[in-house]
């Protein structure tokens, strides 16, 4: 085959040239240690990085989230212990006001302190999140979740609480509602004193027959020549008998016991199991504290009143640990979440790193037999050169 | 006696136009398209007589050039496909340069504004949260804006180069006609001997005319060149050429077309041409409208898909959701041709569900039909306000009457340019769910929400007041009507919402819906809107928006390796075809220098044989002179 002078030239300089742009290219790569520049590098793996940069971006949203829910939890974990101990120091107080041998001042002393602890119950859950909200307000904005009104305590909040992502189809609230953590504790059926009682009866035990369904409450329960009877709200005589102190009776399933002896007329009330808020159990712990004059129908009253204060102080305990529980609980689907999230975040990042990044030591291989090939072209070239007929003629 | 002189100097001067020859080609060593010319030589007419025939010397029959036709037609076609290929793999690089650049990616954009909503999920209530929104949001349109400038820029250099190659393809084809003049006129001066440079030369001129379209060419017996383009118009016709032009695209697109003269008037070839310059123009703005179409299809299919979410939440101060991005407005692009008074107005029904580039519609006369994408389809839907043609997630209303074949361009990759932020304010995200759903506080069973999910937010009493109270554990009844069943899977729709729950309800359990009002914490519409990052509502319903920018860089990745393979492989074919052509037709200095050579000793020789007969001569005068 002829090789024409011009075209031999051409051909050499081409070649040059096409090494010297491997060259460049594998140059680059080791520079900036990425495989590829542009997606026509590596189609398809550079449609698999941004799928994958995606996924692992929503792994950090994921995890960012993880660590917000955690720290408000943990703030709730705080303020719910807090409220456990609250508790159980007016369950202590209620129980020396129970005590035989207390006095009036004593009394009012206890009642000072249960409001203490009253007004402590509020501050704790009235408690602010980092957001400046507060921790039991629900879904609304608002600096307090409580306020003590006239006749009770209102809540500022609503009854839904917030639900944040921590993982694909996986939502956790990230706290409870002052509704259901405060307000709405489960109160057993109750017996009050009326407050003109003048005997020294009072209540000692009350057992509800789980079969029985006790009609028309609330009872009332009266007293008169030493007989009880129980009648309905509507005024129907449910039952009666002859009263002996220290022992009890039967109406309808519920069983009665009271200790001591009642005046002619005394009354008492009993009201239907249901729901109490936290802040009324205290308040009315501490009005019957401050109410005890050291008389004896004073004594009966307080001690009726005690005993249905304890219960609702055990019932209210139960609930705060029980929900204590559920952030716990909470918490620790946070870690596995979190454990889950880290294993599958590193399978992703050595993917893409598989996927980006230069092999060096390959690249810095090729290289020097890319540079070699250059030489050899460039001299071949210029070897070639001396190679004309002409010099000789 | 005379004789011999008569023969060396024929040998002295076909010698001499021998080693002029050799001096040209060796002049010629590095002209473009030259081909090496060779002086055939002959021998004189002879001299018959009685004792034989004698020989008269030789000369200098005529020049040729050693071309092959052949090598020629390939080259022709050769340059056709390196120039096509050349322009669609610089258009498909810059393209996958771009849309790979980190800080354009549409991708890493998306990424970044869904973790910003993710982000006011859940924290709805920290206004740095919201702010942050509003900047991720802002940089994915400033990235979306960014790539549209780009598009414009790069059809704006296209058309650039598109005018450029028109000018100088009507500048070759021009000088090809009058080369055909000139080459008739030399052939006939020169009593039928091939003009060998002017031919080199106006090869040269047709592969270069090759380079900017696909042409075919036809030599006539009188030597004139006719050049073609594929679809058989005329370009050049013996000595006259027909003009090319740029004409607009007849449905408004942004690149121009391309005509041609004819005698007819100005004919469109556009889809005629599918090789050099041109070809590639027309074919990197197919690729480049289609790029454009699917960035558009991504992102008016999330920021229409945000917004109309976004509606269904209540701002911190307890407003409806309103825009978040600028509504698309797609322009309908009426065709030029267009005899009746038909208006189209378009609106997204399903941002899932955005067409695959710009829609094409036709009206038949009788109904309409959607003519793009290489096939036809009939259109559902009357075109009424109550029931529009539906082109997958578009509904078209049309005003006034169409004529038959009255034909309109759905301009959604147009829309692109308009994508940006419409909000600023940060309490205008609505991050809060429409209403807010209480378990009454006397229930007794064990019936708990599940979820509350913004269903129908068109829906008129969207966000209103209701109670819902379980009549029986499968019965419920909504503001007090009569009770329907409860389906614990499918929940319930209320006022637009579903509410869905686990546990089983008491007779008697109830759970209210009041509106959410001002200052709520809620996070339910944020939540719903970072949903959209992680669910496959795109393309309807096969792709996540990470998906779609997958999608978008790997097709233009794959555009752009393929139209780099194929240029490599012209360039390559190319390459043989010169390797070929100069083994014919190149100049090579050593066989040049062996001819001078071989040459020069022939020239010396008859100069001998010159020398020989005046010797010869000078005996013979010298015998007769006593």
């Amino acid at each position: 085959m002829r090789i024409s002078t011009q075209a031999f030239q051409t051909r050499t300089l081409e070649m040059i040239q096409q090494k010297t742009a491997e060259i460049a290219k594998t140059q680059q790569q080791i520079a900036s240690g990425e495989r590829m520049t542009r997606a026509g590098d590596d189609p398809a793996a550079a449609a698999r990085g941004v799928a994958l940069d995606s996924a692992l971006e929503q792994i950090t949203r994921y995890q960012s989230n993880i660590g917000q829910v955690r720290e408000r939890l943990t703030g709730e974990e705080a303020a719910l212990d807090e409220a456990t101990n609250v508790l159980n120091t007016v369950r202590e107080l209620t129980i020396q006001g129970g005590g035989a041998a207390i006095d009036a001042s004593t009394a009012r002393s206890l009642a000072e302190q249960v409001r203490a602890q009253l007004a402590d119950l509020y501050a704790i859950a009235n408690r602010q999140g980092a957001d400046g909200n507060a921790l039991f307000g629900g879904t609304r904005q608002t600096d307090q979740a409580f306020v003590a009104s006239g006749d009770g305590t209102t809540y500022l909040g609503d009854g839904q609480s917030r639900s944040v992502r921590i993982g694909p189809n996986q939502s956790l609230a990230d706290g409870h509602t002052g509704r259901e953590v405060f307000m709405q504790i489960p109160s057993s059926m109750a017996v009050t004193a009326a407050t003109g009682n003048s005997g020294n009866a009072s209540i000692s035990d009350i057992a509800v027959d789980a079969a029985a369904s006790p009609a028309a409450l609330p009872w009332s329960v009266s007293f008169s020549a030493g007989n009880w009877t129980v009648t309905d709200s509507g005024g129907t005589t449910l039952g009666d008998g002859a009263y002996t102190p220290g022992g009890s009776f039967t109406v309808d399933g519920v069983t009665l016991s009271f200790d001591e002896i009642p005046a002619d007329g005394d009354s008492f009330t009993v009201s239907p199991a249901g729901e109490q808020d936290v802040f009324t159990t205290l308040d009315q712990i501490a009005t019957a504290l401050e109410g005890f004059d050291g008389s004896s129908a004073s004594r009966a009253r307080l001690t009726t009143a005690l005993y249905g204060g304890l219960d609702n102080i055990e019932a209210a305990t139960e609930h705060v640990i029980d929900t204590r529980a559920s952030v716990g609980n909470r918490l620790q689907t946070l870690d596995r979440a979190e454990d889950a999230h880290e294993g599958v975040a590193v399978e992703l990042m050595s993917t893409l790193s598989d996927l980006r990044d230069v092999d060096i030591a390959e690249a810095a291989s090729r290289l020097s037999l890319q540079i070699t090939a250059l030489e050899a072209a460039q001299q071949t070239l210029v070897r070639m050169q001396g190679l004309s007929l002409f010099r000789l003629l | 006696m005379s004789d011999l002189f008569s023969i060396g100097s024929s040998a002295l001067l076909s010698y001499r136009r021998a080693l002029d020859t050799i001096g040209h080609n060796v002049a010629n060593v590095d002209t473009p398209g030259y081909s090496r010319q060779r002086v055939e030589l002959a021998t004189r007419a002879t001299t018959a007589t009685g004792q034989g025939v004698f020989g008269n010397g030789v000369y200098a029959s005529t020049v040729t050039r050693s071309a092959s036709d052949l090598v020629q037609q390939r080259l022709v076609s050769g340059a056709s496909q390196v120039g096509y290929f050349e322009v669609q793999s610089e258009l498909a690089v810059r393209l996958d340069s771009l849309l790979s650049d980190n800080s354009l990616s549409v991708g890493a954009g998306l990424d970044d504004f869904f973790t910003a909503v993710e982000a006011v999920a859940a924290d709805p209530t920290s206004t740095a949260a919201r702010q942050s929104l509003l900047s991720a949001g802002e940089d994915f349109a400033r990235r979306i804006g960014t790539l549209s400038n780009q598009f414009d820029t790069i059809e704006g250099e296209l058309a650039f180069e598109f005018e450029s190659a028109v000018a100088s393809a009507n500048g070759l084809a021009s000088r090809i006609a009058d080369l055909n003049q000139e080459i008739a006129l030399a052939t006939g001066r020169s009593g039928g001997n091939p003009p060998n440079d002017l031919l080199d030369q106006r090869d040269e001129l047709v592969r270069a005319l090759a380079g900017e379209l696909d042409i075919r060419t036809v030599v006539a017996d009188t030597g004139e060149l006719s050049v073609f383009s594929q679809s058989g118009q005329a370009l050049v016709l013996g000595v006259n050429a027909y003009e090319l032009s740029v004409v607009d695209d007849p449905l408004g697109g942004r690149m121009p077309q391309l005509g041609v003269e004819t005698q007819g008037g100005v004919v469109n070839i556009s889809n005629q041409v599918s090789g050099g310059r041109l070809g590639g123009i027309l074919a990197s703005s197919d690729v480049l409208a289609t790029t454009r179409g699917q960035v558009a299809q991504l992102a008016i299919g999330v920021t229409e898909q945000f917004n109309a979410l976004h509606a269904s939440g209540v701002t911190p101060d307890g407003q409806p959701g309103g825009l978040v991005f600028n509504a698309a407005g797609i322009d309908v692009l009426a065709h030029t041709g267009n005899s009746g008074s038909a208006e189209l107005s378009v609106s997204v029904t399903d941002p899932g569900d955005l067409p695959d580039g710009d829609p094409i519609l036709r009206f038949d006369g009788t109904q309409w039909l959607r003519v793009d994408g290489g096939e036809t389809v009939a259109l559902g839907g009357a075109g009424t306000t109550d029931d529009p043609l539906i082109i997958d997630g578009l509904a078209v209303v049309v005003g006034g009457t169409p004529a038959a074949n009255d034909r309109f361009r759905l301009d959604l990759s147009g829309a692109l340019s308009d994508v940006g932020m419409a909000l600023s304010d940060p309490d205008g995200i609505a991050a809060a769910g429409a209403v807010v759903v209480e378990a009454g506080t006397g229930n007794t069973g064990t019936i708990a929400l599940a979820a509350v999910t913004a269903e129908q937010a068109d829906d008129p009493s969207f966000g209103a007041a209701a109670s819902l109270v379980f009549t029986a554990p499968d019965q419920v009844s909504i503001d007090g009507a009569a009770p329907v069943a409860y389906d614990a899977q499918t929940g319930i729709l209320v006022n637009g919402t579903r509410l869905t729950f686990t546990g089983t309800p008491a007779a008697g359990d109830r759970f209210d819906l009041t509106p959410t009002g001002a200052g709520s914490a809620d996070n339910r519409a944020a939540q719903a809107l970072s949903d959209l990052a992680g669910s496959s509502w795109m393309r309807d319903g096969l792709d996540r928006p990470a998906d779609a920018a997958a999608r978008l860089v790997s097709t233009v990745g794959n555009t752009a390796a393929a139209a780099e393979a194929a240029y490599a492989g012209a360039q390559s074919i190319q390459s043989a075809d010169l390797a070929e052509r100069d083994a014919i037709s190149g100049v090579n200095l050593d066989e040049e220098a062996a001819n001078l050579m071989r040459f020069e000793q022939a020239y010396q020789a008859a100069a001998q044989v010159l020398s020989v007969a005046s010797g010869l001569f000078d005996t013979l005068l010298s015998a007769v002179r006593r």
